[in-house]
C-alpha cells in the first residue's frame, strides 16, 4: 500500500542519474552537480533501491504539523506540487536546467548540507535526498590515506555515501523518512508562508483579537517556524468554529492558567512577550495531568 | 501537475557567484575551470591532428616531419582520451527545448586549415617561431571562446555538434553521433560547465 505513494510503487531507477549536492547560501541555499563514475552511479542506485524497498514496507501517514512520526514503522507523505513548486530545496534537487558542475576545485568551503540522486521517470524527475554531508572534512591534525600495497595520502577531498535516503522529492509531493529532516528542508517554502495570514484570520474569524493582535501574529510566524506550524495545525484541524471565549475561559481555569494573560474582555490577547502562549492555548496543548494536578504542555500529539 | 518552480539559487560554476560573494563563498574562482581547460585543450590538440597530419605531409624535413606527426597523434590520442574517460562518468536525462546543427561553424573552422597550404616546405626558425605563435593565438581562442566545442576530428569520427537549450536560461552544446530533435530526452554526460556529450546510439 505504502509503495502507491505518488506512484513509487512502479519506479525503476535508471542508469542515468545525477548526484546533486546542496549548500547554505545567503538565506537560502545554492546547489551544484557533482560528475560520478559508473561504480559510484551503481552503489547510489542500490541506496535509491533500498530507500524505495523501505517505503513498501512502511505505512504512510499524511503529514500535519502536529503528527509524530514512528519512524521505523510509518512513512511520512505530502501531496502538495505547491509545496514542492515553492521549495528551494525543491529546484535544487529536481533542477529543470543543468546546475554548476562541483569538482574538488569548486567545492564551496561552506558545509554541504545534503545531497541527492536525481532521476528521470516516466512520469517527472524524482529524486532521493539524504540530509548530510557527504564531504568528510579532514580536521587540523589528521589525514586520510589508502591502502592498497602502500599506504598513500588521499589528495582530494573525500566524500562518505550512504546505503540510504531520508527523502524522495517528487513534482507532485514529498515522501520522508525522517519528519525532522522534512521539516528542516520544507519550513522556510512561501506556500506555507503564504497561509499565515489565512491561518490567523481563521483564527480571528471565530474568536476576535483584541486591537492588532492578528496583525502581529501573523507577522511573528513569519519568521518563526514553530509558531507556524502550530498556526497551521490549528487550522487544519478546525475545531476553533465552535468554540466559544466562555469555552477558554473555562479551559484557562480548568489548566490552572490566568485568564487575564490571554483574554481582554471576550477577545484573545496576544502577547508580543510571549508569543507562544497563546497559540499553546488555541491548540490545545495545555492540559492537566490525568491522575495528578500537574500542568504539562504537549509539544506533539497524536489523534486516539 | 508540476507547478513552476523557484530558480535555485546560482552554485559556483559559469552562473555561479563571482567576485565578493565567491571569496565569501570559498570559491577557488580561477582554479575551478582547471578541470575544464584540460578537457578543453586536449579537445583543442584533437581538432588539429589532422592539420598536423597534413603539414606532416607537406613538411620535407625530417625533425618536422617526426614532430608533426607526433603532435598529430597526440592529438588524435588526446580527443580519444577525452571521450573514453567522459565514458566511463555516468549520464543524466534532459530534455531539450531547442537543437540547432552548429555543424555549418565546423566548415568555417577549416579555414585555418589552410596554414599548411600557405606554408613553405623547409621553413626556417623564423617560420616555425611563427607558424608556433599562429598556432597559440589559435589556442587561446580557441580556449576562451564556444569554438572549443567545433572539433573537424570529431566530426571525421561521426560526432555532430548541436547547440542546445535546456530549461528556461540554460544554453550550450551537445555532442552525440546521431540525430536530435526538439523536445526529446537525451541521455547525456557533462564534459565540462557548457558542453554534453551523447553516448547514445538511441534515435531521440
Amino acid at each position: 500500500m505504502a509503495g502507491g505513494v505518488l506512484g513509487l510503487d512502479e519506479l525503476e531507477v535508471p542508469e542515468e542519474l545525477s548526484l546533486i549536492v546542496a549548500w547554505r547560501q545567503r538565506e537560502g541555499y545554492a546547489g551544484g552537480e557533482v560528475r560520478v563514475v559508473a561504480g559510484v552511479a551503481s552503489y547510489l542506485r542500490e541506496a535509491c533501491e533500498r530507500t524505495l524497498e523501505q517505503i513498501s514496507e512502511r505505512e504512510p501517514r499524511v503529514y500535519t504539523p502536529e503528527m509524530q512520526l514512528e519512524e521505523d514503522e510509518e512513512l511520512l507523505v505530502l501531496e502538495d506540487a505547491e509545496l514542492v513548486g515553492d521549495s528551494q530545496i525543491a529546484a535544487i534537487v529536481l533542477p529543470t536546467e543543468p546546475l554548476p558542475i562541483i569538482n574538488a576545485q569548486s567545492l564551496p568551503r561552506r558545509p554541504l548540507q545534503l545531497y541527492a540522486v536525481r532521476i528521470r521517470t516516466e512520469n517527472g524527475d524524482v529524486a532521493f535526498v539524504r540530509k548530510t554531508n557527504p564531504h568528510t572534512p579532514i580536521r587540523a591534525g589528521r589525514m586520510f590515506a589508502l591502502l592498497g600495497n602502500t599506504l598513500s595520502r588521499i589528495g582530494g577531498p573525500v566524500f562518505g555515501l550512504d546505503n540510504h535516503f531520508d527523502l524522495i522529492v517528487t513534482e507532485r509531493g514529498v515522501v520522508a523518512l525522517r519528519q525532522s529532516y522534512f521539516e528542516l528542508l520544507f519550513r522556510e517554502t512561501p506556500a506555507l508562508q503564504r497561509h499565515i495570514p489565512e491561518w490567523v484570520n481563521a483564527i480571528d474569524a471565530n474568536v476576535p483579537f483584541a486591537g492588532d493582535g492578528a496583525a502581529r501574529l501573523a507577522e511573528r510566524a513569519a519568521t518563526d517556524g514553530r509558531l507556524r506550524r502550530r498556526l497551521r495545525s490549528i487550522a487544519e484541524r478546525g475545531h476553533l468554529s465552535t468554540v466559544t471565549a466562555d469555552q477558554i475561559r473555562k479551559h484557562l481555569q480548568d489548566v490552572g492558567l490566568s485568564e487575564s494573560a490571554f483574554l481582554d474582555g471576550d477577545q484573545l490577547l496576544y502577547d508580543e512577550a510571549n508569543p507562544f502562549a497563546l497559540v499553546y492555548l488555541l491548540n490545545e496543548d495545555f492540559f492537566q495531568g490525568g491522575l495528578t494536578d500537574a500542568s504539562f504542555r504537549s509539544d506533539r500529539k497524536s489523534p486516539r | 501537475m508540476a507547478q513552476e518552480r523557484v530558480p535555485p539559487s546560482a552554485g559556483p560554476g559559469a552562473n555561479g557567484p563571482r567576485g565578493k560573494d565567491a571569496a565569501s563563498d570559498g570559491y577557488a574562482s580561477r582554479r575551478e575551470r582547471a578541470s575544464d581547460l584540460i578537457v578543453e585543450l586536449a579537445l583543442f590538440m584533437s581538432s588539429y591532428a589532422p592539420l598536423f597530419a597534413i603539414l606532416a605531409i607537406r613538411f620535407r624535413s625530417t625533425t618536422l616531419i617526426v614532430a608533426c606527426a607526433a603532435l598529430s597523434a597526440a592529438g588524435f590520442a588526446a580527443g580519444a582520451a577525452v571521450l573514453l574517460r567522459f565514458r566511463q562518468v555516468t549520464g543524466s536525462t534532459w530534455t531539450v527545448r531547442t537543437v540547432e546543427d552548429r555543424g555549418g561553424e565546423v566548415a568555417g573552422y577549416l579555414a585555418t586549415y589552410l596554414l599548411p597550404f600557405v606554408t613553405v616546405t623547409e621553413p626556417g626558425v623564423r617560420d616555425i617561431v611563427g607558424y608556433a605563435l599562429f598556432l597559440l593565438v589559435i589556442a587561446v581562442i580557441y580556449v576562451r571562446s564556444s569554438l572549443v566545442q567545433i572539433n573537424p576530428t570529431l566530426y571525421l569520427f561521426g560526432w555532430r555538434l548541436y547547440a542546445i537549450e535546456i530549461g528556461d536560461g540554460w544554453s550550450g552544446y551537445l555532442l552525440a553521433r546521431r540525430p536530435l530533435r526538439k523536445g526529446t530526452d537525451v541521455a547525456a554526460v557533462r564534459m565540462t560547465e557548457r558542453l554534453f556529450v551523447s553516448y547514445s546510439s538511441r534515435r531521440s
